[in-house]
This record gives structure tokens, C-alpha cells and sequence, in this order.
């Protein structure tokens, strides 16, 4: 054994062999490292075990649809002088007519030779319309009696709210209108209206000086429609215009605005009558309608007060399930009745989804996330102009059911599917939808849950 | 102390690196993954064939009975790594052809002889290994809509082991190898559906461990003044590899579920396994090795995957060296080896009905420093191939790249005496 060492020590030429271990090793580790990434194969799918994750779409969460009732709605300061009347099949006769407030014009001087020639009050079509416009609209201009003022603690007025009026119109005129083209209307008012008014310009009455005084003296205007058909919304920039002529070197024809004011002020008394309807029965005790007491459908038309509200009664139905994880997608699918609209009868164009709880109060609208910011849901309504059948709202109410699912608490929770505040009290689009169980226009929830399987 | 501070070194790397593989197996996602049949030592260049091998120098760890040929006074360091590079081809791949390439130290070991009848020598490497990236699609539950997903495994089975050897008679040594199987495996799938702006990844990692022994024995004796024939053989009783699982499942990288303690944990058996084989050498130059292994696997585990069960595996393998040794003192020093060696293989898969076949040769060089005679280098080359086209099976063909490094140094403690 002596040979071996002493051989060991003869042929060790280095001091230490142990200079060579980190050479392999850094050879080694830049070969690994280097080594190129695993690239997928389209290989193995029958080992993959997918029992573990899955999403499953389920439709057995049943939402509940209701029509609610309200006794008024605030009407004021829409923008829109809603006027018309129709019979509607589903809700019976609805009227609107609509109070407004004008201002004293600016006054100028007249010369010697000024003459009268008319009272004219100028109108134009909002675009938005309800019922038959191939019929005429016989608008009528009433004077108010008394002036529009707001009780005590009150901030709007509400569709349910009139003012006295003076029994001989102003003025009345029939038109055919062609809202989409925003026609005008501008109605002829009574002579010695516009001759007592002249005089006041002429004289500089101080009438004419004080706003205040003014509407004492002049009150307001109320509009409304004696025909029977169809609504039209008018713009809230309406004028009262005092035609005159006087000569200088040359005629000159000239005029007085009596300029819309106060919006504030300005609303719709808008009326319906129920009877002969399934709403017949709806009153301030009795305001809710179940879609199942209502041959499965569901009505809406915020204008008038009749709202329609879903909820997800069954919705913790889904944390009784084992593989339940978490929503990760959820789509309602509205289907409005067959025939319940067409071109004259238009659904409403945008329908939020307002969270609401037992008080059916519309509030916060929901939405969802798009590119990062979040998007107020507005419906994106499809109509299906070929078979009608597809003509639908959806809405992603993803994140509403992932709060809902969490909170454990018996509720009266839900979403009213009502028009964005803009027109939600401002026109009369009615919507007639139908529920889960309704076999033609079916409500469909389509929600997708992660399930894993431990 | 040199030694500790460069076994710590390698230690930590190789611990590293046996984690660090980026081939794509197919098959490794059934049960623990592709099982090794590699020892990563000496043999390599011989097809793995050393059930009989001994060797005063380096570690053979296909027996741990060789343990008592080590040469006392020494303490020896082996270091492998395996290069490889595979191309996967088959109907299941629909047409196209798949190829990975792949580096890491495999295997470290240390050894000894402690005494005249006692050889040591402990290690790490891997039992098995799982790799593969597989694109899939999934079924969006009560819908006929298909969502993309790609399942991403890794992770495996190491070993660490301690073997000794006894030599309670002349020409006859017995050995028992305690290894303590140990590791996880991680498989992630991801599940993205962007029309549901959802992005599911769910991670299941199954940790493994319990202990495998093995215990071996070889008798060896000179034939005649020109021949040296050796037997060995082994035995593994078949052990099982407590699981548990643990599942995480994220959404769009949010945790929205956690669980330990799977119900689905599935313990896997290993199963029990012989080799024995033969070692003739002439003029202490030529040595010609044959092996026969077989595991039974067949029964142990229930793949959870259609098609594919577990079947009794077999190996046989057959390799030739030609060492080249000159004298020094009156001394014989190796300077250099050539190694060749064949194997064929019914492997523990059968995929359609058909048993999984191996065949290949390997080819080894090995150069034991003159200069600095504390190293020794292998070198090893497998060409070989796996499965078959036929019966919807993958075929695999692949070359290995063997490195193998060996150190040794004087034991000098005062046990033991130099002179």
C-alpha cells in the first residue's frame, strides 16, 4: 500500500487538482442553462385529468321577474315637454301634457308706426316619439291660472302634479310631425293675448321689468294634446314669440321672444289609466305584480311609475354545490314579447340595470369592466329585424352576482331595468318582457362557475 | 479540506440542477414520470450494464455489493450530468415532429473503503423525472364550447441513498442500498377563456416520499491466471411512495382556491425488482458485462389515463471495456478505457395495448489523468430510441450525452494507515 501514496505524491504536478472543478462546473451550468425552453406538444391529452378545474355554464339559477308600481315619479326639469296621448295594449290609456314657465322679453323702444301683428309660440320635436305619427297631433295652449310653485320641502314636481288652467286655449293647431326630422310646430295664440301683451312692451309696463312680477301676471303655459295616438317629446327651448312691424326708412319686421325659463319648474303631468290591464289591481299597498300572477310576463314604463325589477332569489343556491368556486361570468338575457313593439312602438333604446333592494328605488347602475375601466351596462339591445325571435337585452351582471352570492342575509335585492336618468321619466317606451318560465321569450341567465373538484 | 468545501460546492449545485430539466417527456405524465433507468457512473458507456462490475476506483452504484472492490486509503467524489436530445415523432402528433434538448447534473456520489471488508458510499440522483408541456382544449361544462389549455408538468423523484458493502468471505461481497425516495411533482394548467375574460391556473403539487432499499450480493473469482469472471445480482422489494397532494387554483393570478390534503392523493407503488448479470474480463484489459433487470410493475398502480397500464418491465443489456493500464512502481494505473454496449427493453408502459420498447447502444470513453491522477473523466454517448409509431404511440428517438467526473483523494484521517 506504501506504492499507491507515494505513486499519488510522484505524479501530482499541481498543487491542487481541486483548480479544475470550477472550470466543469461552470462548463456544466452554462450547457444547463443554456438549454432551450420545453416546447408545447400537441400530445398527451387523453392523460390530462380534467377533473380538477372546470368552468361549467349553469342556467338553473332562476331569476325572478317582477312589475312594480309606483304612485308618482318625478317628472320636472327632463328637458323634454312630453304631449300626446295614446291606448296602449298592455298598459292601458296614457296621456302626457306639460307645464312651463316663460320670461318677460327684453324690451326695446318702439317707434310711432309700431304695429301688432302676432303671438306665435314656437315648438320643436325632440326625436322621440310613442305610438302613430301618420296620425295627427291636435296640440292645445293653455294660460295657467295659477302660478307653478313648489310646496314647501318639495324640490320637483311628479307626474301626478297639475296646475289650474284657463279653460279657453291660447291657441290650438293639428299637425302631422315627423319627429325624426325635428319638425317644428308652431302654433298661432289668441290676438288679444298678443295685442294685452304688446301693450305692456309698448308701454314698458313694469310688468314686463321683474321676472317675479311677470309670472304673477303671466303665470305659465300648460300644453297639451286633445287628439288620441301618439306622444311626442318637444324640446324644453320653447319661445313665445310677439310678431310686430314698424317703418323707419323701411319696414322693418321685428319681434319679442318670450323665452322659456325657470327649467326647474318646467314638467309632464303624465296620466295612465289601468283597468281592463293586468296592472289593474296595482295600487300604492298592492305594488308589486309577480311575473307568475301576470301570464309570465313582465311590464315597464318608468314614466308612468311601472317598473320592472329581476332578482336572483336562488342565487346561494350555487354555494351548496361542493365544487363551487366562484362566478366568473354571468349574462342576462332579456327577451322582450314578440310583437310587443315595433317601428311606432320603439323599445326603449338604452335599459340600465339600477341595484335596487325592497324599496325599488333605482340607484347605482351596474357595470361591467372593459379595457380597465369600468362601463355602465346599458343593454346592448339586438333587435332581430328577420325573425324577431333573437331581439334581446343582455347585461354582464357578473360582479352584481358575486356581491349577491356573498351576502347571506334574506333580501328583497334586485335590478330594475329602467332607462339611463336621462329619458327614464321623459318618454313612454314600453318594455313587456318575458320570464324563466315564459316558453317563448324566455329570461335566461347564463352563468359560468369555476368548480374545482378537491 | 479541500474535500468538505468542494463536496458542499457540488452538493448544492447538483441539488439544484437535478430540478432543472426542460425536456418534454409525454409519457412522464403518467404516474412519477419517466423513471431513470441510468446510474450515471462508470457504466454508462456500457448500457448501464455493471450488475457483476467491479471497480477499485470508481462507484458503481448498480450493486452496492462492488462497494468492497474500492481501493482503501481513498476517498472518492463522482459527479454526473446527462445531455439529451430527443425528437418525438407519431400519429398522435398529427404529423408534425417535436424536439427538445436538455443539460443537468444528474447524479453525485461519495464512497470509500472504510475497512477491509467494508466499502461505502452514499449519493443523490434522480428515480424519476416529469417534464412535458401539452397543449389541450377543455370542455366548458354544460356547453359545446371548447376552451384552449396547457398543462405544464415538472418536478420528480430523487433519491438520496447510502450503500454499503460487506465481503464477509473472500470472492464474496453482499450490500444493502437505503434510499430515501423524495419529491414532488407540479403539474399547472391553464385554462384561458378571454370571451369570459377569465384566466385559470390551477397548480397540483404531489409530494412523495418513503424509503426503497436494495440489497445485492457478487461473488467473484479468477478463473485462470488470464481470467476473472464475476456474478452479482440484485433485489428491491417493492415499497410505496406516500403522496400528498396539494391544489391551488388561481384566477387571473388571484388565489381562489386552496386545499391541502387532496382526497385525490394517490400513493405509488414501487415495485418489486431483480437484475443480475455477469462480469468475464481476460488479461485484466477486456471485460464483457451482460445484465437482465425486471421490475413487476404490472399491477402495482391504476393510471387514471384511458389506454395506457402499467406493465412488468424487463431490460437486458450487454457492454464491452477495454481498459488500457500501464505500471507504475510495480503498480497498475488505468490511463484510459473504451467502452460499447447494446440494451433492449420492454419499458413498464404500455401505451394501446402494446408494451413500450427501448432499444439502443451507448458508446463511452474514459481518460484517468496521468497528471493529476486525483481526476477521471467519462464520457458517454446513447443513441437509442423509444415506442413506436404504431398503436397510437410516440416515438421517441434520442441521444444522451454522458459526463461523468471522478475525484479522489487520500483519506487522511488517523484511522486508517498509509504506509
Amino acid at each position: 500500500m506504501a506504492n499507491i501514496a507515494q505513486i499519488f505524491r510522484e505524479m501530482r504536478t499541481t498543487p491542487s487538482a481541486l483548480k479544475f472543478f470550477p472550470v466543469i462546473f461552470v462548463l456544466s451550468f452554462a450547457l444547463a442553462v443554456t438549454s432551450c425552453q420545453k416546447t408545447a406538444i400537441q400530445y398527451g391529452q387523453q392523460y390530462i385529468d380534467n377533473g380538477i378545474t372546470n368552468i361549467i355554464l349553469v342556467d338553473s339559477i332562476t331569476p325572478t321577474v317582477s312589475t312594480i308600481y309606483k304612485d308618482s315619479v318625478f317628472t320636472s326639469q327632463t328637458g323634454t315637454l312630453l304631449v300626446g296621448s295614446y291606448a296602449d295594449a298592455y298598459l292601458g290609456k296614457t296621456s302626457s301634457n306639460a307645464y312651463l314657465q316663460l320670461a318677460p322679453p327684453t324690451l326695446a323702444d318702439l317707434l310711432n308706426n309700431a304695429q301688432y301683428d302676432s303671438l306665435v309660440l314656437l315648438m320643436k320635436t325632440s326625436g322621440s316619439y310613442y305610438g302613430d305619427t301618420t296620425l295627427p297631433i291636435s296640440i292645445s295652449v293653455n294660460q295657467l291660472t295659477q302660478e307653478l310653485k313648489l310646496a314647501e320641502n318639495q324640490f320637483s314636481f311628479s307626474n301626478i302634479a297639475s296646475f289650474p288652467v284657463s279653460s279657453t286655449p291660447l291657441g290650438t293647431k293639428s299637425f302631422i310631425l315627423r319627429p325624426l326630422n325635428h319638425d317644428s310646430a308652431n302654433i298661432k295664440l289668441s290676438d288679444a293675448k298678443g295685442l294685452e301683451l304688446y301693450n305692456l312692451i309698448k308701454t314698458k309696463s313694469d310688468i314686463l321689468k321683474d321676472k317675479a312680477v311677470f309670472t304673477d301676471y303671466f303665470k305659465g303655459l300648460n300644453i297639451s294634446a286633445s287628439s288620441n295616438g301618439n306622444v311626442y317629446g318637444f324640446r324644453d327651448s320653447v319661445v313665445m314669440r310677439l310678431y310686430y312691424h314698424q317703418t323707419d326708412l323701411a319696414l322693418q319686421n321685428k319681434y319679442f321672444d318670450f323665452a322659456f325659463d325657470n327649467a326647474s319648474l318646467q314638467f309632464n303631468h303624465i296620466a295612465a289609466d289601468r283597468s281592463g290591464t293586468p296592472l289593474a289591481g296595482l295600487n300604492t299597498l298592492n305594488n308589486e305584480l309577480p311575473s307568475t300572477a301576470a301570464g309570465n310576463t313582465g311590464y315597464l314604463q318608468s314614466a308612468t311609475g311601472i317598473y320592472l325589477k329581476i332578482s336572483f332569489p336562488t342565487i346561494r343556491k350555487l354555494l351548496e354545490r361542493t365544487d363551487f368556486i366562484k362566478i366568473i361570468r354571468a349574462q342576462l338575457v332579456v327577451r322582450p314579447l314578440l310583437n310587443s313593439f315595433n317601428g311606432l312602438y320603439p323599445l326603449p333604446p338604452v335599459l340600465v340595470g339600477a341595484q335596487t333592494d325592497g324599496a325599488n328605488e333605482p340607484g347605482a347602475s351596474i357595470s361591467s369592466v372593459s379595457n380597465g375601466s369600468a362601463v355602465t351596462e346599458t343593454g346592448d339591445l339586438f333587435i332581430d329585424n328577420v325573425y324577431g325571435l333573437n331581439t334581446s337585452y343582455s347585461y354582464d351582471v357578473t360582479n352584481y352576482l358575486q356581491q349577491q352570492i356573498s351576502i347571506s342575509t334574506v333580501n328583497k335585492n334586485g335590478l330594475l331595468l329602467i332607462p339611463a336618468s336621462d329619458t327614464r321619466f321623459s318618454a313612454l317606451n314600453r318594455l313587456v318582457i318575458g320570464d324563466a318560465q315564459n316558453l317563448k321569450n324566455k329570461l335566461q341567465l347564463n352563468l359560468y362557475y369555476v368548480s374545482v373538484n378537491k | 479540506m479541500k474535500i468538505s468545501s468542494a463536496s458542499i460546492l457540488l452538493f448544492l449545485l447538483s441539488y439544484n440542477a437535478l430540478h432543472s430539466q426542460t425536456t418534454n417527456s409525454p409519457y412522464s405524465i403518467l404516474g412519477i414520470g419517466d423513471i431513470d433507468n441510468d446510474y450515471y457512473n462508470r457504466t454508462g458507456g456500457m448500457a448501464n450494464t455493471g450488475q457483476a462490475y467491479r471497480s477499485d476506483r470508481f462507484l458503481i452504484n448498480n450493486n452496492p455489493a462492488s462497494y468492497t472492490a474500492l481501493q482503501q486509503q481513498f476517498f472518492s467524489f463522482e459527479l454526473g450530468a446527462k445531455g439529451q436530445f430527443v425528437n418525438y415523432s407519431g400519429d398522435p402528433l398529427k404529423g408534425s415532429s417535436a424536439s427538445n434538448k436538455d443539460f443537468a447534473i444528474k447524479h453525485l456520489s461519495v464512497g470509500t473503503k472504510i475497512t477491509k471488508w467494508w466499502g461505502s458510499s452514499a449519493g443523490i440522483m434522480p428515480y424519476s423525472t416529469s417534464n412535458y408541456l401539452i397543449n389541450s382544449f377543455q370542455n366548458i361544462g354544460g356547453t359545446s364550447a371548447n376552451v384552449p389549455t396547457t398543462v405544464d408538468g415538472s418536478g420528480g423523484v430523487n433519491q438520496v441513498y447510502w450503500g454499503n458493502a460487506f465481503q464477509p468471505f473472500k470472492h464474496f461481497s453482499v450490500g444493502v442500498n437505503a434510499a430515501y425516495l423524495f419529491g414532488s411533482l407540479t403539474e399547472t394548467k391553464d385554462l384561458i377563456q378571454d370571451n369570459l375574460a377569465t384566466s385559470l391556473s390551477t397548480t397540483q403539487q404531489t409530494f412523495y416520499k418513503n424509503f426503497y432499499f436494495t440489497y445485492g450480493a457478487q461473488y467473484y473469482l479468477p478463473l485462470s491466471k488470464k481470467w476473472d469472471l464475476s456474478l452479482g445480482g440484485t433485489y428491491s422489494p417493492s415499497a410505496t411512495l406516500a403522496a400528498d397532494a396539494s391544489l391551488v387554483v388561481t384566477d387571473n393570478a388571484t388565489q381562489i382556491s386552496s386545499t391541502t390534503n387532496l382526497k385525490r392523493n394517490v400513493d405509488f407503488k414501487l415495485p418489486n425488482a431483480t437484475a443480475f448479470g455477469f462480469s468475464l474480463t481476460k488479461n485484466k484489459r477486456y471485460t464483457l458485462n451482460a445484465d437482465y433487470r425486471y421490475q413487476a410493475w404490472s399491477g402495482t398502480n391504476i393510471l387514471q389515463a384511458a389506454n395506457v397500464a402499467l406493465v412488468n418491465s424487463s431490460r437486458t443489456s450487454v457492454g464491452f471495456e477495454i481498459s488500457n493500464k500501464k505500471t507504475y512502481f510495480n503498480t497498475l494505473f488505468e490511463t484510459s478505457y473504451m467502452q460499447a454496449g447494446v440494451y433492449y427493453g420492454n419499458s413498464y408502459l404500455q401505451v394501446g395495448g402494446q408494451q413500450l420498447k427501448e432499444l439502443g447502444l451507448s458508446l463511452g470513453y474514459g481518460i484517468n489523468s496521468k497528471r493529476n491522477p486525483e481526476l477521471g473523466l467519462n464520457l458517454g454517448l446513447d443513441v437509442g430510441q423509444r415506442g413506436t409509431k404504431q398503436n397510437g404511440q410516440i416515438k421517441e428517438n434520442y441521444v444522451n450525452f454522458k459526463v461523468t467526473v471522478s475525484y479522489r483523494s487520500l483519506w487522511r484521517t488517523k484511522g486508517i494507515r498509509y504506509f
